[in-house]
């Protein structure tokens, strides 16, 4: 299975392309292909969404995804993926082992990557952006939220080639249960990257003393014109948060997605709107149970 | 790991030759199971999935076949032209790894011995190696197969020791030689205590210094810690510490690289008491074709525990800094509240920095953060400063020294403030930033 | 022409990242004058004061600056600073590890050394430093700390004041120094802008309100609207445009006025 588009130049493809998996045979892999090159000076926005019914033994998925953005290009990529988890003591669920890679190459261009990862028993996923043409600009956005026995590996590669190139990562993690949910993510700035730009911010929640939440960022300079930064925090749900909607009157699961909601609106402001309500009610199921 | 069967054969011959001198006495043991291991594991030199090593090559060390080392007569007034020294502190000197006495300080206020004389006493030091895994770690193996002089220091329960303890490893450069110094600091409940370790001299030839420190703080004690790296551009410098830390005790460290060809430093703080600190703060400044690797490590192992890790580096030349810091929150470790931060001043095209600043959380109710920042200065704060008259050149000045500054600063003991102080700002580069 | 103008500016142009915001500005400051330039947010004031102080980042396509009969547009900033123009920072910058007493005497020092004097010796800057600190109520704690590190806005604001006493330029320029300042903050800048105030010193001070005014009588207002200077007067003006507001303006001047 494979999909291609292309955007030819100077179009702005005004709808979302949208495409919707489903792994639904037993013991079964899916293994696609996707291919998308926006042209001269197009626009394309694309979104995949991913579900698979409940099965005692596990899935494989391991698609291969590529972009390739030209001249003064732009391509943005939503993901929302909610392969099926395996149930609460950890049997069956999606492995879920996708390459994602963006070349914006073109001067001018840019990939914006952005995900919500509630699915799947194990995923290990890290699009990346190369950035070669001069100006040009990569995204991630992320929520990853984890619970009972899932493991969550992901994050991103930015590597900076051209001059006056740009990236900015948003990461955002939520552990539960007994999962683990790790972010990881290189930022290498090439020699002849001059002007190069690059702001990291990976923040990670814990919900429970069974799970756990692990950044790794890997930060390569060979440019003294370089600026970059990254900054990370973990901390559990702010107490004083909850108590202020609970005093207010709202039950502590409610409040406990409230504030939740909160922290990876950032992200979710990046989806199209329709996705986005998706992404807030996919958080809300996911998020059932993990407290009291 | 793969071992490189000729690096190994080259060190078990040296080795024999020195279990011969002191047979069955209780280091041999230690040494005959640190040899069994490196022949095992060897030097890291192996790159592919050595998180380690990730960003630092070893193989220039592993081709040399460095012979142990063996004392010189090097002069006071050599030491004291390289090395911070102050007469109110407790100096202690070791050339090439051996124990000079005419050269140290003695004092009765704390037991301070040198390990060649506790092995030629056959007086076993209880704890020595305990806070090092050998299984891990080719050098660390290595040190301990060639145990043979260092320093042992323990301060007794409740005493607060005022002036500083001054440990000078002095290498005279003696081309393919290695010293293989080792530390040991017990620290005593309620006791306080500040220990200066550096690594100075080197000549013009290839030469390593492989070191091992243990420091074990008990309960109500307090350590400050120093080490000054400044040897020739041909020395090799591996330096492993292990702190163990127990319930209210407090561990300060300050690194200062400045020397060697390829540096590194490893150091673990393992939390392992309730309500216990540290403070690990380094600056490096590289230059020409350095290479310096920090690896610093903090293990909370239990509730209540707070650290601070602050790194800041200056690179120059075609050097490369490795920043890789590790924070591990353990599940029982709840109310940790830690703090990392890496940050890099790049001056030159040529140079490159590789910074890891990594957590991994397994407690929930903590407080963790960290950050990295690489790069040149902004162009706000040097447009600040010219407006206020203050020429690019010297403008780049005041912006690399403040950034220097910022850790130098924090040395409380005056004398050695001043020392550090005088050996980087006379060390670092005339250069304007431009933009 | 009788009067001495310390500054002329010419039918100024100027953009940031291709975006024009000065659109022909046309000033002049006579020596001892003080002057206010006033408008809406995102008119070009603080662009103006940033152009005449050389910040990079502001590129002048057309125009001139002429101060003290040269035209300055070519000079680095520094340059500039050494002869007599003064930028009091809207955001003054954080310098870590770059201490006050250091930055401070090493600013002196290039004025003395553009001038042909001496660098100056520790003890006569010390006195110096203390007597100025003094003036602007700064805490001395502050000057032994880095510069700006960690200082509330107030702070920041009066580090400024202080730096404009210590520096003695011809030419003040005060970016939005009143913004964010309480009562008791904004007198004593004010303060320290009157005492520098002279017959041979002139201020272009930028603001958005007319508040600093009260403290500081200014004796030309102008009006700054999308990058042009659409009405000029004096002290009154500044009253008129308080009470009626920016909307005002576009009615009698006939300006779009974006608020």
């Amino acid at each position: 299975m494979a999909h291609f588009a292309t955007c030819p130049p100077g179009v702005r493809c005004p709808i979302e392309l949208m495409t919707y998996f489903r792994i639904n045979e037993v013991d079964s892999g899916q293994f696609e292909r996707t291919l998308i090159i926006a042209d001269e000076g197009s626009y394309v926005s694309y979104l995949e969404g991913c579900t698979a019914p409940m099965r005692k033994t596990h899935q494989l998925h391991a698609a291969v995804v590529e972009l390739v953005a030209l001249k003064d290009a732009e391509i943005k990529y939503s993901t929302l993926q909610n392969w099926y988890p395996g149930d609460k003591d950890g049997n069956g669920g999606v492995f879920n082992f996708v390459t994602k890679r963006g070349a914006a190459r073109g001067e001018n261009s840019k990939i914006s990557w952005t995900q919500v990862e509630t699915g799947s028993a194990i995923t290990w996923k890290y699009p990346s952006v190369i950035l070669q043409g001069d100006n040009s600009v990569g995204e991630f956005y992320s929520v990853a939220l984890v619970n009972n026995h899932q493991q969550a590996d992901t994050g991103t590669k930015m590597i900076h080639i051209g001059k006056n190139t740009r990236s900015t990562i948003i990461a955002k993690g939520i552990s539960a249960g007994k999962a683990e949910n790790t972010y990881r993510g290189q930022v290498s700035i090439l020699p002849n990257a001059d002007n190069a730009r690059n702001f990291t911010q990976c923040d990670s929640l814990l919900i429970g003393d069974e799970c756990g939440a692990h950044t790794v960022p890997y930060i390569e300079v060979r440019n003294p014109s370089a600026q970059m930064g990254h900054e990370a925090t973990t901390s559990k749900v702010n107490d004083d948060q909850l108590f202020y909607l609970q005093q207010r009157g709202i039950d502590l699961e409610e409040a406990n997605y409230m504030v939740i909601n909160g922290f990876c609106r950032g992200i979710f402001k990046e989806l199209p709107f329709e996705f986005a309500m998706e992404a807030s009610q996919l958080l809300r199921v996911s998020l059932e149970g993990t407290v009291g | 790991m793969v071992t490189n069967a000729s690096e190994v054969d080259h060190y078990a011959s040296d080795f024999k030759q020195l279990q011969a001198l002191n047979d069955n006495n209780w280091v041999s043991p230690i040494r005959s199971h640190a040899m069994e291991t490196f022949a095992g594991i060897g030097l890291p030199t192996t790159r592919k999935g050595n998180e380690k090593w990730k960003y630092t090559n070893v193989a220039p060390i592993a081709r040399i076949p460095f012979a142990l080392s063996s004392s010189s007569n090097t002069s006071i007034d050599v030491i004291k032209s390289v090395a911070p020294w102050s007469d109110s502190w407790t100096n202690v000197v070791f050339v090439n790894g051996f124990y000079r006495k005419d050269l140290s300080d003695q004092s009765d206020e704390f037991e301070l011995t040198n390990l060649a004389e506790l092995i030629e006493e056959r007086i076993p030091v209880e704890n020595l190696g305990s806070l090092t895994d050998i299984s891990d770690d080719g050098f660390a193996a290595l040190n301990t197969s060639f145990l043979q002089d260092g320093i042992v220091l323990k301060v007794g329960k409740g005493k607060t020791v005022e002036f500083p303890i001054n440990v000078v490893f002095f290498s005279d450069g003696s081309p393919s030689t290695v010293a293989h110094p080792r530390i040991f600091v017990k620290a005593g409940r309620g006791s306080s205590v500040s220990v200066i370790e550096n690594y100075v001299g080197g000549g013009g030839d290839y030469s390593l210094t492989n070191s091992v420190s243990e420091i074990l703080v008990e309960e109500d004690a307090v350590v400050n810690h120093y080490r000054f790296l400044s040897e020739s551009e041909h020395t090799y410098d591996v330096g492993y510490g292990r702190v163990k830390l127990s319930d209210n005790s407090v561990f300060n460290s300050r690194s200062f690289f400045k020397g060697a060809n390829i540096g590194r430093y490893d150091l673990n703080v393992l939390i392992d008491g309730e309500y216990a600190s540290c403070d690990l703060q380094g600056l490096y400044f590289t230059s020409g074709d350095q290479h310096m690797d920090n690896f610093i490590n903090i293990d909370h192992a239990k509730p209540y525990g707070t650290s601070n890790l602050f790194y800041k580096g200056i690179l120059d030349g075609k050097s490369r800094a490795v920043f890789g810091g590790t924070v591990l929150v353990r599940k029982p470790a709840q109310k940790t509240d830690s703090v990392q931060s890496d940050k890099n001043l790049i001056l030159s095209a040529d140079a490159e920095v590789d910074s890891k600043p990594a957590l991994f959380i397994y407690a929930d109710d903590v407080k963790c953060a960290h950050g990295a920042t690489a790069g040149n200065v902004d162009a706000d704060t040097l447009f600040y400063m010219r407006s206020r008259g203050i020429d690019l050149e010297t403008a780049s000045r005041l912006l690399i020294y403040g950034f220097a500054g910022e850790v130098i600063d924090k040395v409380e003991i005056p004398e050695l403030r001043d020392f550090l102080e005088e050996a980087f700002l006379t060390s670092l580069p005339s250069y304007k930033f431009e933009f | 022409m009788s009067k001495h103008n310390l500054i002329e500016i010419k039918n100024l142009h100027a953009s940031v990242e291709d975006i024009e915001i000065l659109k022909g500005i046309n000033l002049e400051v006579g020596v001892g004058e003080v002057h206010a330039i006033m408008g809406p947010n995102g008119s070009g004031k603080s662009t103006l004061a940033n152009v005449i102080a050389g910040r990079p980042g502001y590129s002048v396509t057309e125009g001139e600056i002429i101060y003290e009969g040269d035209n300055i547009l070519a000079k680095e900033p520094e340059i500039r600073a050494r002869a007599g123009i003064f930028l009091a920072f809207q955001y003054p910058v954080e310098l870590p590890g770059v201490r006050t007493w250091q930055f401070l005497k090493a600013a002196v020092d290039a004025i003395r050394k553009e001038n042909g004097d001496e660098e100056m010796g520790v003890r006569d800057f010390d006195k110096l430093l203390e007597e100025k600190r003094q003036l602007v109520e700064m805490d001395p704690d502050l000057v032994k700390r880095s510069v700006n590190e960690g200082f509330s806005g107030g702070e920041k604001k009066r580090n400024e004041i202080l730096q404009l006493a210590l520096l003695d330029p011809k030419l003040a320029l005060l970016d939005e120094t009143d913004s964010g300042l309480d009562i008791d903050a904004l007198r004593i800048v004010s303060e320290g802008v009157n005492n520098f105030k002279g017959p041979q010193k002139s201020v272009l001070l930028v603001t958005h309100y007319q508040r600093i005014l009260d403290y500081i009588s200014p004796d030309y207002v102008h009006v700054l609207v999308d990058g042009k200077i659409v009405k000029s007067g004096g002290a009154e003006l500044a009253l008129e445009l308080e009470q009626k507001g920016y909307e005002w303006i576009r009615e009698s001047t006939g300006t779009e006025v974006q608020t």
